[in-house]
């Protein structure tokens, strides 16, 4: 079962094609794009691969594999730096959505022809930096993997981006190499802590850590990784980040990218550092609380589509931040599955602003009027991720949203009241969009729009695919998620405590 | 042998000649040579460390440490001097007060 | 096989319809409706046989519940069931749904063409017609609360895109965004009652809730509410249900709603969708009944929405509109019926309501796509034009009057009895004002639409009778509409096989033996003749001047009435005075505060920092070499101090 070499895979199929690619005359724009699709055709079965063979019944970490690096010389003991991969239930559908995205965003790319050499192995770093976090198991690589993720958006953004890009790019890396900062110290100082003399994630679980300790060194992880996850004052990167960046690239970052982040709170601070979790946990809550609000009334005032859904990550995120804050299993479990769900949501939201802007060059909903005419199939896979992201039923949107929901009206009932005000604000601003944009009288200033090209069909039906899935059939995922949220230290186990003798026969 | 102080003191005298020459001096060339004096002070107190601190001559590391900064600086020369060519062709002067291209 | 036991293929079929429409329906013959007719029928026909073997039950006295179903969640014992259960309540409501959908559909196909010729995306008006019937169905059939918030959801999303169809008219988008987004609103509600109950009880099933509700088991486990905890979670759910009812004051949508095509009125904002409110209400009645103060509320706004939706309508001059305000009224009575506490009642009227409303619209709708005409004031002396239709209009509007032997005069009859039993007399009192309204503006809306002389000759004369497609369910509704009314006496109910009529059937939490008490009943027939006697003295053709003499004695109460209590300009004012600045706010906020103080702020410091640092960047090597001799000796210097 333990079969690690598939987790290695995700790793080097990708790092091959860099290589390969590295090698190919940049005149030959196809024989590149040839190789990021096969590639992440490659990742993407292999990804699936783990996600079906993850045997939830045992639970726990899987698939371990593990190549010491650096060890026993100065301060570092056995396994010091080591290549440690594994995925849990968590991790698990998390490296499905990178496969999904990352396979839709080379779809999505396919219309570049600046640099496309360069732009290929960019993506595939950011690719492999994003597999990296959801696998590793070493600190010392997660972190590596996890600045990996980051940094090449900067060029990314510069380079292929659009609107005030130079901000845009600069912002977005100075934020986020800052929070990346705070990890850094949380990591060295739970390394100093521990004094195994190892960056072992396996081992620094099972290391106790004093409460008080803890407690100064959780807010390091939780808000280092939480300002990735759009954490409420520190959000801002992200909207004009998205507004900047090229659509591939928006899809990774809204779609992987602003996970990791949320990914970092729960392997950082819940797994080693739990006893920080009673003092912090409820102030994050709040904070996504107030960022799910905030973002999603700062979206209805937004003009730029991109803005919209930027904002509209912030308010999404947010959830995923409430629902870890509740610290129970159904809470938890929600923002894990959000995490998945908002994934899948905003990269179709992107890559079908992406199809839009490349014909029409302006993103202002304003402008816009009647495009359904021309530009059908745009409009109802828009309307899909609109309707996911205003949690309607039967899209994976709402499964998330609920057990947030459920699992924070257990400890702070006026904050679930809050969550699900927002999501019905995100209601106004999504039809606010669709009845504009799309809808309406047709402006004929649109006359020349085409519908969305074979390519981008092809990446909307990979990303909605999931999203029906989920939602119509949430088990696989819950299956295997729950396993591992029961399994984090701390978690309270709610959920159908005070059952009366139900009429099921149960 | 003079004791050791005073061979450190003679080489701090040189050293802070250097220092004062390449402070003061304006000709490019001029300055080399003060730096040349003091990487030739710090060579001599690595020698005399050697010769000093030991009792065996076992240890030669201070010396070792002198060829190493002799080469250097001879690498170091040939480098200095290719730049104030090239500054005195394109700016016809060796006047460091003059070539103040590298600032904000 | 036990149909009431596999009743989740009843929304099956249409689903699976909507499956094939959606995938290949324009490439289908005639749009594929023939595919969404199909499932309409074959649930038409289903529901007979479910609702066999649900008598036979009730004949067997094995009670009214059944739950059959799967998992739907199921982890660390958090369970959402798909579980579908079959009672009394759930067989009337299927019954108007099968009823009113097959009827919709067939008058669709030819509703929908013009000179024959389908309108574009016919297919698609099929395709969420069939998904609207299985998310209705899964709604009524749905065990637990959640299921049932999935399908309410699901009937919201489809009348969304429904009131949309024509989405090249602004109207129609901005109609359909209203509704959306009133409705969600109260089920923001909704849900948070949903899982206020859960937190209380750990389940989502319908039954489990009910039971701990009455074992006075629902509360916050730390005690701080006590039983406003019970009070808070019901009126939550109470919430939801007037969102979708059109309750005061989420009832502004329901008349923008008409910018749908008329038949989605008749199905969906007439007949189905717009008493699940009233259903979900009369489902969670028990709970509802053990919370304090939460059946007052159902009767305060019922009675409030009865009233003044009678009176907006009175003053309505489009067709659609007058019946959507008739609607919202009606509904209002039927949550006043639910208010005292008769399930049976409200259920009752619910039925006769649906088929007469549903009559009405596709009257309505017969008028509006033969004359190309949907104000009241223009049309006129259509009678003689059409008769079928103006006869099954007239009949269905002398339903909704109250009039006996039709149906609608049982129920609201019924509602009476029930409200002078349950409640007190002022209550009663207020609800024949409301009864003696809607005889009012019915019999207003018959008369200059159908009588007089006609306003406008050109659309006299181009003005035909519809065809057979569009007749058939207007007869068949009207019929039902004679017919549904007897139902409420047991003889009737007996010779069906459920002794003791339909107050009997559907019973919570005791069986509701029919009174018909002759005095009420002449009372009641009284006001309904009385209403249409008032209307015949204002609105009748020679007898306008009247309307426009009471018009001119009181014009600003006229302008209120005719401007819906400026309901709307409220809304608006708060939507362009609060919520757009608040948003505006925010984002300026976000900007200004966040953005450029928090984020910007320091980098800009940096920057500043360094603008005057670098003036010590002479370029001068010697300034360079002065320096680093002081940074050293100043290092050698701290060395030398710092040595002990």
């Amino acid at each position: 079962m333990d079969a690690g070499e598939a987790l290695l895979l995700l790793l080097l199929i990708p790092g091959g094609a860099m290589l390969l690619t590295l090698f190919v005359p940049s005149r030959y724009g196809n024989v590149v794009r040839v190789i990021a699709l096969v590639t992440t055709i490659a990742t993407l079965i292999d990804s699936i691969y783990i996600f079906a063979v993850y045997d939830f019944a045992e639970g726990g970490y899987q698939f371990d594999l593990q190549y010491p690096w650096i060890e026993n010389v100065a301060f570092l003991g056995e396994n010091g730096i080591s290549l440690h991969l594994a995925v849990d239930g968590i991790a698990a559908p998390l490296v499905l959505l990178n496969g999904l995205v990352g396979f839709a965003g080379v779809l999505i790319s396919w219309k570049i022809t600046h640099r496309v050499k360069d732009f290929f192995i960019l993506f595939m770093a950011l690719f492999i930096g994003v597999y990296g976090v959801y696998i590793g198991q070493d600190l010392f690589f997660w972190f590596f993997s996890y600045e990996l993720a980051v940094l090449p958006m900067y060029l990314l953004i510069v380079i292929w981006g659009s609107t005030n890009k130079e901000y845009g790019a600069m912002k977005l890396t100075m934020v986020l190499v800052g929070s990346s900062v705070l990890i850094f110290i949380g990591i060295f100082a739970v390394f100093a802590e521990a004094g195994a003399g190892t960056f072992d994630m396996a081992v620094l679980r099972d290391v106790n850590f004093g409460r008080s300790f803890a407690n100064t060194f959780f807010p390091f992880f939780m808000i280092g990784c939480g300002i990735l996850a759009g954490l409420f004052p520190f959000h801002t990167w992200s909207p004009d980040g998205h507004v900047a960046a090229p659509t591939a690239v928006s899809m990774l970052h809204a779609g992987v990218l602003m996970k990791l982040g949320a990914f970092g709170i729960i392997r950082l601070g819940m797994e080693i550092l739990p006893a920080g979790t009673d003092f912090w946990m409820p102030v994050l809550l709040v904070l996504g609380a107030v960022a799910a609000v905030y973002g999603a009334i700062a979206a209805i005032h937004q003009t730029d589509l991109k803005f919209v859904i930027g904002y509209s990550s912030v308010s999404h995120m947010g959830f995923v931040l409430m629902g870890l804050g509740t610290m129970n299993n159904i809470g938890v479990n929600g923002a894990v599955l959000q995490m998945f769900s908002h994934g899948v949501m905003t990269a179709l939201f992107f890559a079908m602003v992406g199809g839009l802007y490349d014909q029409a060059h302006t993103r202002d909903i304003r402008v816009f009027g009647g495009i359904v005419r021309k530009m059908p199939l745009f409009v109802i896979f828009f309307g899909i991720a609109g309707l996911t992201s205003l949690g309607l039923p039967g899209l994976s949107g709402f499964v998330a949203e609920f057990h947030i929901f459920v699992g924070t009206i257990e400890t702070f009932p006026l904050f679930a009241a809050l969550g699900i005000l927002s999501a019905a604000l995100t209601a106004i601003y999504v039809l606010r969009l669709l009845g504009r944009a799309a809808l309406g009288p047709f402006n004929p200033r649109w006359e020349s729009l085409k519908d969305l090209s074979r390519w981008e069909i092809a990446a909307a039906i990979v990303l909605i695919a999931p999203i029906i899935a989920m939602g119509v059939w949430p088990d696989p995922f819950i299956d295997r998620i729950s396993q591992s949220v029961a399994d984090l230290p701390q978690v309270e186990q709610i959920g159908g405590l005070f059952t009366l003798s139900s009429l099921t026969g149960r | 042998m003079p004791p050791l102080d005073h061979i450190l003191i003679v080489n701090a005298i040189l050293f802070a000649i250097g220092v004062m020459g390449v402070l003061t001096r304006r000709n490019a060339v001029l300055i080399l040579l003060s730096v040349e004096l003091m990487l030739n002070a710090v060579s001599l107190n690595m020698v005399a460390f050697a010769v000093y601190g030991q009792v065996e001559f076992g240890n030669i590391t201070g010396i070792v440490f002198a060829f190493f900064i002799i080469v250097i600086a001879a690498a170091e020369v040939a480098l200095a001097l290719g730049i104030v060519v090239r500054t005195f062709r394109n700016r016809a002067t060796a006047n460091v007060d003059e070539v103040n291209l590298l600032k904000w | 096989m036990i149909w009431a036991d596999h009743a989740w293929i009843l929304p099956a079929i249409p689903a699976l319809a909507f499956l094939v429409l959606f995938a290949f329906g324009r490439f289908l013959p005639r749009g594929g409706d023939f595919i969404s007719v199909g499932a309409a029928l074959a649930v038409f026909v289903l529901f007979f046989f479910v609702l066999e073997s649900h008598l036979d039950w009730l004949g067997a006295g094995l009670g009214g519940i059944r739950n059959v179903g799967t998992d739907w969640i199921n982890f660390d014992s958090f369970i959402v069931r798909l579980g579908f259960t079959v009672d009394s309540i759930a067989i009337v409501m299927v019954f108007v749904v099968s009823t009113v959908a097959l009827m919709v559909n067939l008058y669709s196909t030819n509703y929908l063409r013009h000179q024959g010729k389908p309108e574009p995306r016919y297919w698609w008006y099929f395709a969420v017609l069939s998904l609207f019937v299985a998310a209705m169905l899964t709604l009524v059939l749905a065990d637990n609360l959640l299921l049932m918030f999935v399908a309410w959801e699901g009937v919201g999303l489809c009348s969304f895109l429904l009131i949309g169809f024509y989405y090249e008219r602004r109207s129609a988008v901005e109609a359909a965004k209203k509704a959306f987004i009133t409705t969600r609103l109260g089920d923001v509600g909704l849900f948070i009652g949903i899982i206020l109950f859960w937190r209380a009880t750990g389940s989502f099933q319908i039954s489990d809730i009910i039971a701990a509700a009455e074992a006075g088991r629902v509360n916050d486990l730390p005690q701080v509410m006590g039983d406003g905890y019970l009070t808070l979670s019901t009126l939550m759910l109470f919430l939801g249900a007037a969102g979708k009812s059109a309750q005061v004051p989420f009832h502004v949508w329901l008349p923008d709603a008409m910018e749908g095509p008329t038949p989605v009125s008749a199905l969906i904002h007439a007949a189905t969708m717009v008493v699940a409110g009233v259903y979900l209400v009369a489902r969670m009645l028990p709970v509802f009944e053990v919370a304090p103060g939460a059946s007052n509320v159902v009767l305060v706004v019922g009675l409030t929405t009865a009233l003044l939706a009678g009176i907006m309508a009175l003053a309505q001059n489009d067709i659609k509109r007058v019946l959507a305000y008739s609607t919202v009224s009606q509904l209002g009575f039927m949550f006043v019926a639910l208010g005292v506490g008769a399930v049976g009642i409200a259920m009752f009227h619910l039925l006769t309501h649906a088929f007469f409303k549903a009559c009405l619209f596709l009257g309505a709708g017969s008028v509006i796509h033969m004359t190309g005409e949907q104000d009241a004031r223009k049309l006129g002396g259509l009678w003689w034009r059409m008769p079928v239709t103006a006869s099954t209009f007239i009949i269905s509007a002398i339903a909704l009057a109250g009039i006996p032997p039709l149906s609608g005069f049982f129920s609201k009859d019924e509602i009476f009895v029930a409200t002078i039993g349950g409640a007190n007399t002022l209550v009663a009192l207020l609800l024949g004002v409301a009864a003696f309204l809607s005889a009012l503006y019915m019999a207003r809306l018959v008369f200059i639409t159908f009588f007089g002389p006609p306003k406008d000759l050109a659309v006299i004369k181009r003005t035909r009778e519809a065809p057979p497609t569009i007749l058939i369910p207007l007869v068949f509704l009207t019929v039902l509409t004679f017919l549904v009314g007897f139902l409420a006496f047991d003889q009737v109910g007996a010779a069906l096989g459920f002794p003791g009529g339909i107050g009997n059937y559907v019973y919570f939490p005791e069986p509701h033996d029919f009174h018909f008490s002759n005095s009420i009943a002449a009372v009641t027939g009284t006001i309904s003749l009385f209403g249409v006697l008032t209307a015949w003295w204002f609105f009748w053709g020679r007898n306008s001047h009247r309307a426009k003499a009471v018009r001119e004695f009181q014009p600003r109460l006229a302008a209120a009435v005719e401007n819906k209590f400026y309901f709307d300009e409220a809304y608006q004012w708060g939507i362009d005075r609060a919520i757009l600045p608040l948003a505006r706010m925010v984002a300026w906020f976000d900007r200004m505060i966040v953005n450029d103080t928090g984020i910007n702020a320091p980098a800009d410091a940096t920057r500043y920092v360094a603008y005057w640092l670098r003036y010590h960047v002479t370029g001068r090597i010697p300034d360079y070499a002065l320096l680093m001799v002081i940074g050293i000796a100043l290092a050698g210097g701290l060395a030398f101090l710092l040595r002990g």
